[in-house]
């Protein structure tokens, strides 16, 4: 009694900053995971403003909305702000409201540093769109920021620069905290393998972080010193090589593809056990099936390059590497559905988001085995197949994981039930226009239609327009999502602390909403 | 609460904040590995 009355008091001579100064200065893993879930979801829309003003220039061929120099910055500006600022950042988003919840830890580990890792973001924003509008406008050489067009390009390009720089240090920091707060504050009891899913996918894919994002700093180091202090680690006109860039790019990029899909991994593996009513099939499998992508990530990088001329052997070992990760996603894909497997299964939007990923991210899974083939990659290299494929993936894939996510914990979060029928119109509009949008550019890939183009021959009209009203609809079908969200915030249905029947974790085990600080005293795990 | 603000005379709390603090510097130390090293051995040294 008397350590209540002390536990009360202490509370009570906190003094937390209210308005906007809570914001700013919080240090709380709840309020700073908000934020970047709200910073997430407005630069979710505006690269989806960038993709409708591509999806309008391709409605029809020839040259309507915009210049081929914008086209080319829409372009990477869509691919760098949704790739940096809208998956990255919601899974991170998610990171902070559910890991201290699931493993019965008070908060991340690094508090502060998780304030500053988040406000990192806002500014490497705000360069990457003010770029539009400096002198020869946003960087036009593809979120890959390949040389020698990024040696090449103007103001725009040393903008980009810098806020890669600014998001890599903010992922990196983030990561030290996941990791740190994974390893170090788990609630007695609860052993590695006893962490839900979800802590595990995260673990993992922040060690890939910690990895690789010094890679990608260092590469764009290197462009910005031959950019301006006369350096040549990529320019050819000073002995440099290009390809070096590309290499060293990919060393990140492929393990980058994983960072943004293990998370939806984890995230999807929560989702199925609980509307099957069933533990989820073959955990210790699916541990060692993220850990054995995580490690293949870092010997594929080249099957982004079979077009550079490389030794067939060296295009042996990287088509072999890459098809090597069909067996441990197979593995995943198999326990999701074993899973369901005579289970209690109910559909709410959560369930249909997950079940919705699996059929259409195992389409993207079997079009990557597709262009693992050297032979067959040879053929579709920067076609509208590849932008297919990892639409398939990373809308597909990351983005329905993380609104199935959404819908999952979004009681926990608000305290209310989201109103299911919008949430299944979002579901179905988002499905179908999806659809509708990318299984075309398979088509137009298999055609010969190159990518980044903003006219083509006009064989490839049809499913171009079809492609471009899909996005229409697609983008439309967002803003259900957003009404859904206010409308759970501003009231609704009680959520009970339960949220689902069935569902399993400490996470279930706060009160609905979950108060501003849990598990200050950590809970027993058996 | 937080790892910040662990008291370090609570014996457990203490060796997990210093547990947390190795950690971290840990993977700082891998991350500007990976910086320094990318740009020494693929840049300069080719």
């Amino acid at each position: 009694m008397e350590a209540a009355h002390a536990h009360d008091a202490a509370h009570a001579h906190d003094h937390h900053p209210t308005g906007l100064m809570r914001w700013i200065t919080t240090t709380n893993h709840k309020d700073i995971g908000s934020m970047y879930l709200w910073f997430s979801l407005m630069m979710f829309f505006v690269g989806g403003v960038l993709a409708l003003g591509i999806r309008s220039e391709l409605f029809q061929p020839g040259l309507q909305v915009v210049s081929p120099e914008l086209f080319n910055q829409l372009t990477t500006m869509h691919g760098l702000i949704m790739v940096f600022g809208a998956i990255m950042p919601a899974f991170v988003g998610f990171a902070n409201w559910q890991i201290p919840l699931m493993i019965g830890a008070p908060d991340m580990a690094f508090a502060r540093m998780n304030n500053w890792s988040f406000w990192l973001l806002p500014p490497a924003a705000l360069l990457l769109v003010a770029s539009f509008f400096v002198p020869g406008g946003a960087t036009a050489a593809g979120w890959t920021l390949y040389v020698p067009l990024s040696i090449q390009m103007g103001m725009g390009m040393d903008l980009a620069i810098f806020a890669v720089h600014i998001m890599g240090i903010s992922s990196i920091m983030g990561s030290i905290n996941i990791v740190t707060t994974v390893l170090n504050l788990r609630a007695p009891g609860m052993t590695l393998m006893k962490m839900p899913m979800f802590v595990w996918t995260w673990l993992i894919t922040a060690y890939l972080l910690i990895a690789v994002m010094p890679v990608l700093a260092g590469a764009v180091t290197m462009i910005l010193t031959d950019r301006h202090f006369g350096t040549s680690f990529f320019n050819a006109a000073g002995g440099g090589d290009p390809i070096l860039y590309q290499h060293v790019f990919w060393f990140f990029g492929h393990p980058e593809v994983y960072i943004m899909i293990l998370p939806a991994f984890g995230i999807i593996s929560e989702v199925i056990p609980t509307f099957a009513r069933k533990p989820l099939f073959g955990y210790t499998s699916m541990v060692y099936a993220v850990a054995s992508i995580a490690i293949l990530s870092f010997i594929v990088w080249a099957h982004h390059m079979f077009t550079t001329g490389m030794p067939v052997a060296a295009q042996l070992f990287f088509m072999y590497a890459t098809m090597l990760i069909a067996i441990p996603t197979g593995v995943k894909v198999f326990n999701w559905v074993s899973t369901m497997w005579r289970g209690s299964l109910t559909f709410e939007t959560p369930m249909l988001f997950a079940v919705g990923f699996l059929f259409v991210f195992t389409i993207g899974g079997f079009t990557g085995v597709i262009c693992a083939i050297a032979p067959v990659d040879i053929q579709i290299q920067e076609t509208y197949y590849i932008v297919a494929h990892f639409h398939y993936v990373l809308v597909a894939g990351s983005l329905f994981a993380l609104f199935a996510g959404t819908y999952y914990w979004l009681p926990k979060w608000t305290g209310h039930m989201y109103d299911e029928t919008l949430g299944k119109v979002h579901f179905w509009g988002s499905m179908i226009f999806f659809n509708i949008t990318f299984f075309p550019m398979h088509f137009l890939g298999l055609a010969g239609m190159p990518r980044r183009i903003p006219d083509y021959a006009l064989q490839f009209a049809d499913f171009n327009h079809i492609a471009s009203i899909g996005a229409f609809g697609f983008g439309l079908s967002q803003l259900v999502f957003v009404w859904v969200v206010l409308k759970s915030i501003q009231g609704g249905r009680k959520a009970t602390d339960e949220v689902w029947e069935g569902a399993e974790g400490l996470e279930w085990r706060v009160p609905s909403p979950a108060p501003l600080h849990t598990w200050e005293e950590a809970p027993v795990v058996k | 609460m937080t790892v910040d603000r662990m008291p370090m005379k609570e014996t457990q709390a203490g060796s997990r904040r210093s547990a947390a603090w190795r950690t971290a510097l840990v993977l700082g130390s891998i991350a500007a590995a990976f910086f320094i090293g990318i740009i020494v051995k693929k840049g300069l040294l080719g």
